[in-house]
C-alpha cells in the first residue's frame, strides 16, 4: 500500500451522504498534484451548510515539511480579503500528514491556498472548493426532542411562576390567601397562556420565514433537456440548458479541457456501450453533438459542466434510441469517442488488478496501461491535455464520476481560480509527447457494490478506451 | 401580571395601604446582598455581551469557551446560585416560623418573587444556549443579532434575570428601609443593565446610518420610554437619569477600552481591515430625554390621568431625542467624529466598502417616509411610556 493510499484512507471518515452536485453521488474533493516543489495529496470534504467548517487533510509525499497552512479566498476576491492562513496540525505519528479545519462563511467557490513550508522552501497549491447549500438542514431527532422538551418546560415554568406571583406577590407578609388572590392567579395563568401563544405564533412565523430564506439559497442544479434531432441524415442530440432561477452570475460556462460541456452516454442496465462526446454551442442555451452509431437501447446521459463562478455540476437524463444509427458518423470534435463491449482492437487498455479487497470509503489507486497483443506496454499520448481520463459508475448508475489523474478537482475551476490568484495553475497537464508509465487515478468508492470503470487515452492519434469491473466491499 | 395595566389606570391605586397593617417581620433573610450580587452578575453579563459583539465584529470565529462567553456563563451562574440560595434560605426560615408563608410559594419552596424570576431567566439562558448551538448546526452560523435563539437568550434570559433582581430590589426597599438608598441605587443600576441588553437587541435597527430614517425612530420609541419609565425604584427622583447614565458609562467604557487590544479577523471575506478590537457604537444620547422624564415625573402623579401623562412622557422623549440625537447623528457621520473618542472609523471586518456606513452616508429614505415614521413614533412612544407606567405601578404593589 503506497503512502498515497494510506493518506487517502483518512477520507473514509470524511465521506458523507450522496448529494447531487458535481460528480453524481460522491462529494469529496481529491487533489493529487504539486504545491511548488512538493508533491501533495489533499482531501477536502465540502460541508452541507454554509457557513460551516471544512476539514482539510494533506499528505506531503515528496520533501520534509515544517508546516502547512491553508487560506480560503472567496471567488473574485484577493488574498488580502481573506483571514490570515490557518495552520494545519501535524498528525500524531506521521510527520508527512496534516489536518485542520477552516471556516467558510459565504456561498460560492473558494480557492483554498495550501502552502507548504519545508526543506525545499515554500510552495502553494490552489484548489477550488465549491461552497453551496447542498440540501435542507437535518434536524437531529434527539436534540430536537430535547429542545422541544426544554421549550415546553420553560413555558410551563413561566406560567407557574406567573401564577404564584399573582397569587402571593401583592399580599403583605402574614396575610392569608383569599379567593380574590386565587382568582387573580387563575386570570394571570390564562393571560399568560395567551401571551405565550402569541409569542410562539410570532416565533413560528419568523422561523418559517427564515427557513424559506434558507431554502431559497439551496443550490438549484441546472435543468436540461436532451433530445434527438435528425439533420441531413445524421443523428444529432440537442441539449437545452435551463437555469430554473436565473441566479447564476453569468450564463457562461468555463471551458474544461477545451470544452464547455462533456457528455457521457452509458447504455443501461448492461453498461455495455459508452460514449464520451463534446457538444458545441448552437446558441446561448442549446448545444448540439452528432451521435456515433450507437446500438438501440436505453441510455443514461451524464453532462459535466462548470459554471462561471467555478461551481461544477453533473446533469443526468435518460435517452432511448429505437433505431440503429446507420449513417456515417461525423464527430463534432476530435476528442469524441465511443466504445462497446464487443470492441476488438490491437491496442488494449488494461486496468491493473486491485491488490486485495477494495473497501468503500478508503483510498484506492486505480491505474491502467496500454498493451499490445503480446502484452507489451505501449506508449500513450495526452488526451485533452491529460495522461488519461476515467469514468467510474456504480452498476445501478447511482454514482457517476469523471476522474483525472489529479483527482476529482474541477480542472476548469482550478484554472480560473489560479488566474484570480495570479499564479500558474499547478497541475500535471501535458500537451505533447508520449509516456509509458501507467496512468493512475486516486479514488474513494463511496459505498459497497459493483462498479464499472472506463479508461481513455490516446495512442498513435486514436482514442483508446477500455473497461474493467471492480467490487467494493462495504466496511461496517 | 396581565391585570397590572387595568389596575394602574383605575383609581384604586392605594390598595396596599387599605389592607391590615403589616406585622413586624423578624429577621427576614437579608435581601441587600443578593441584590448586590445580582447587580454584579447583570453587569458582568452585559459587559461580556458587548465584548462578545466586538469579538464577532473583529475576529469572527468563536467557540463555546471564548472569554466573553465565559463571562456570560459566569454571570448567569452567579445569578442562578444567588437566587437559588435565597429561595433555600427563605424556604428553611419560613418552615419554622409561626406564619406559614412569608414569601411566594412554589413547588414546596418559597422565596421572593424576584428570586423565582431570576431562576426562570437562568433556565431560559441554559435553554437558549442549547437552542443557539442547535440552530448553528442546522442552519449554519448566524451573522446577525436577531435570530430566534438570540431572542430567547437576550429577552427571555438576560432581561428576565435582570428584571428578577430589580423586582428583588423593589421588594427589599420596603422590607429594609435602613438600606433603602443603596437599594434604590442598585435598582436604578439594574434598570441601566436592562437598557443595555435591549439596546443590544435593537443594534441592527439603530445603526448610525439609520439615524435619520424610519426604523431607528420607531424602534427607539418602542424600546426606550418603557425602559426609562418602567423601572423606577420607588421614591427615586432621578431614576431614569441614573439608568441612562449607567447605560452611557458602560457603553463608553467599552467603546474606549476595547480598541487598545489587537485583533485580526479569523473568518472571511474580509472587506474592511481590522487591526484592533472593533467596539459597539457610541451610545445613544438617552441621558437627555431621561432627565426630562425625571423632571416631568417629579411633578406629576402616575395615578392621575395616566393616559395624558403617558402621552406627555412619550412626547417629551421624542422631542428631546430629536433635538439631541438628530444633529449628533450628522456629527457622527462627518469626518470630525473619526477619532478615538467617537470611534466612527473602526469598521467590522465584514463591512463592504460599498455600504452606506463605510461611506459615511445616511441610509437613503425619502423625506416624507421618515417624517411619517417619526410622527408614528410619537404614538409608539406614548404606548411605550404607558407600558412603563403600568409596570412601575405594579412594582410598587409588590410585597414579596
Amino acid at each position: 500500500m503506497t503512502s498515497l493510499t494510506r493518506a487517502l484512507r483518512i477520507a473514509s471518515v470524511l465521506l458523507t451522504g450522496m448529494v447531487t452536485s458535481a460528480h453524481y453521488g460522491s462529494r469529496a474533493i481529491i487533489y493529487e498534484g504539486h504545491a511548488g516543489p512538493y508533491e501533495i495529496v489533499a482531501v477536502i470534504e465540502p460541508p452541507m451548510v454554509i457557513p460551516a467548517q471544512v476539514t482539510v487533510l494533506v499528505e506531503i509525499k515528496g520533501g520534509v515539511p515544517d508546516s502547512v497552512t491553508v487560506q480560503p479566498v472567496a471567488y473574485g476576491l484577493e488574498s488580502s480579503n481573506a483571514p490570515a492562513p490557518d495552520a494545519l496540525r501535524r498528525e500524531a505519528g506521521d510527520n508527512q500528514r496534516f489536518r485542520g479545519t477552516v471556516w467558510l462563511m459565504t456561498l460560492g467557490t473558494y480557492r483554498f491556498r495550501l502552502t507548504v513550508h519545508g526543506d525545499q522552501g515554500e510552495g502553494t497549491a490552489v484548489i477550488p472548493v465549491p461552497a453551496i447549500l447542498a440540501g435542507k438542514p437535518a434536524w437531529g431527532a434527539g436534540s430536537s426532542l430535547l429542545l422541544l422538551a426544554m421549550g415546553i418546560g420553560l413555558i410551563a415554568g413561566t406560567l407557574m411562576v406567573v401564577k404564584a406571583i399573582a397569587r402571593d406577590g401583592l399580599r403583605s407578609p402574614g396575610e392569608p390567601v383569599t379567593a380574590f388572590d386565587d382568582a387573580r392567579a387563575r386570570r394571570a395563568g390564562r393571560e399568560g397562556m395567551l401571551v405565550w401563544a402569541g409569542i410562539s405564533g410570532v416565533i413560528a412565523v419568523w422561523w418559517v420565514q427564515l427557513s424559506a430564506g434558507y431554502d431559497a439559497r439551496i443550490f438549484q442544479p441546472y435543468q436540461w433537456n436532451v433530445s434527438l434531432a435528425s439533420e441531413s441524415g445524421t443523428r444529432e442530440l440537442r441539449i437545452l440548458l435551463d437555469d430554473p432561477r436565473w441566479r447564476r452570475p453569468s450564463a457562461r460556462l468555463l471551458s474544461d479541457n477545451g470544452h464547455p460541456l462533456h457528455l457521457f452516454l452509458i447504455r443501461s442496465p448492461a453498461l455495455d456501450v459508452f460514449a464520451h462526446l463534446h457538444p458545441v454551442e448552437l446558441d446561448s442555451a442549446t448545444y448540439r453533438v452528432s451521435l456515433p452509431p450507437l446500438p438501440p437501447g436505453t441510455y443514461r446521459v451524464f453532462g459535466d459542466l462548470v459554471h462561471a463562478d467555478g461551481i461544477p455540476e453533473t446533469l443526468v437524463d435518460t435517452l432511448t434510441l429505437d433505431n440503429p444509427i446507420a449513417s456515417p458518423w461525423v464527430p463534432v470534435s476530435e476528442d469524441d469517442s465511443w466504445w462497446t463491449a464487443l470492441d476488438d482492437t490491437a491496442t488494449v487498455l488494461r486496468w491493473a488488478e486491485p491488490r486485495g479487497t477494495l473497501s468503500a470509503g478508503s483510498a484506492q489507486l486505480l491505474s491502467f496501461s496500454l498493451r499490445d497483443s503480446t502484452g507489451g506496454v505501449l506508449p500513450h499520448e495526452p488526451l485533452m491535455g491529460m495522461d488519461g481520463h476515467a469514468v467510474v459508475v456504480r452498476e445501478d448508475l447511482s454514482v457517476f464520476v469523471h476522474l483525472h489523474p489529479m483527482g476529482t478537482v474541477s480542472m476548469a475551476a482550478m484554472e480560473e481560480l489560479a488566474l484570480q490568484d495570479g499564479v500558474q495553475a499547478p497541475h500535471d497537464m501535458r500537451h505533447a509527447g508520449t509516456a509509458v508509465t501507467p496512468v493512475s487515478f486516486p479514488w474513494v468508492f463511496p459505498s459497497g457494490g459493483r462498479y464499472r470503470v472506463w479508461g481513455q487515452t490516446r495512442s498513435a492519434g486514436t482514442i483508446v478506451t477500455g473497461a474493467a469491473d471492480f467490487v467494493a466491499e462495504e466496511v461496517p | 401580571m396581565g391585570n397590572a395595566l387595568a389596575t394602574a389606570i383605575s383609581p384604586q391605586e392605594q390598595t396596599g395601604q387599605q389592607r391590615a397593617p403589616e406585622p413586624v417581620v423578624r429577621s427576614a433573610p437579608g435581601l441587600v446582598l443578593p441584590v448586590v450580587l445580582g447587580a454584579s452578575a447583570a453587569t458582568l453579563i452585559q459587559v461580556s455581551l458587548l465584548w462578545d459583539m466586538s469579538w464577532h465584529f473583529s475576529i469572527g470565529r468563536d467557540t463555546f469557551w471564548t472569554p466573553p462567553h465565559v463571562g456570560i456563563y459566569a454571570g448567569t451562574l452567579l445569578a442562578a446560585v444567588t437566587a437559588a440560595g435565597l429561595v433555600l434560605r427563605c424556604s428553611r426560615d419560613g418552615g419554622t416560623r409561626s406564619q406559614p408563608s412569608r414569601w411566594v410559594e412554589l413547588l414546596g419552596f418559597q422565596g421572593p418573587s424576584g428570586a423565582w424570576v431570576v431562576l426562570l431567566g437562568s433556565a431560559a439562558m441554559a435553554a437558549g444556549g442549547f437552542f443557539d448551538d442547535w440552530w448553528h448546526r442546522v442552519y449554519g452560523l448566524d451573522v446577525t443579532v436577531l435570530s430566534p435563539p438570540h431572542v430567547v437568550l437576550f429577552l427571555f434570559g438576560m432581561a428576565v434575570v435582570q428584571i428578577g433582581f430589580w423586582m428583588l430590589a423593589a421588594v427589599a426597599i420596603g422590607t429594609t428601609p435602613r438600606h433603602s438608598t443603596a437599594l434604590r441605587r442598585l435598582g436604578n443600576w439594574l434598570a441601566g443593565t436592562m437598557i443595555l441588553v435591549l439596546a443590544v437587541l435593537g443594534t441592527e435597527q439603530t445603526f448610525q446610518t439609520y439615524m435619520h430614517g424610519a426604523r431607528f425612530w420607531l424602534v427607539t420609541a418602542l424600546l426606550f420610554p418603557f425602559l426609562l419609565i418602567g423601572f423606577r425604584a420607588a421614591g427615586s427622583r432621578w431614576a431614569a437619569t441614573s439608568a441612562a447614565a449607567v447605560y452611557t458609562i458602560v457603553r463608553l467604557a467599552v467603546l474606549w477600552i476595547l480598541p487598545f487590544f489587537p485583533a485580526s479577523p479569523e473568518l472571511g471575506p474580509v472587506y474592511s481591515p481590522v487591526t484592533h478590537m472593533v467596539p459597539p457604537d457610541f451610545p445613544l444620547l438617552l441621558i437627555a430625554p431621561a432627565i426630562a422624564i425625571d423632571l416631568l415625573l417629579q411633578r406629576s402623579h402616575p395615578s392621575r390621568a395616566p393616559w395624558k401623562l403617558g402621552f406627555q412622557l412619550g412626547a417629551v422623549f421624542m422631542i428631546l431625542m430629536l433635538i439631541v440625537q438628530w444633529p449628533f447623528a450628522s456629527f457622527l457621520m462627518s469626518d470630525a467624529s473619526r477619532n478615538p473618542i467617537f470611534v466612527t472609523d473602526n469598521f467590522r471586518y465584514n463591512l463592504p466598502s460599498s455600504t452606506y456606513t463605510a461611506r459615511g452616508e445616511f441610509f437613503y429614505e425619502p423625506a416624507w417616509y421618515a417624517a411619517v415614521a417619526i410622527g408614528a413614533s410619537f404614538l409608539v412612544a406614548t404606548v411605550s411610556a404607558l407600558g412603563g407606567l403600568a409596570l412601575g405601578q405594579w412594582a410598587r404593589k409588590l410585597r414579596r
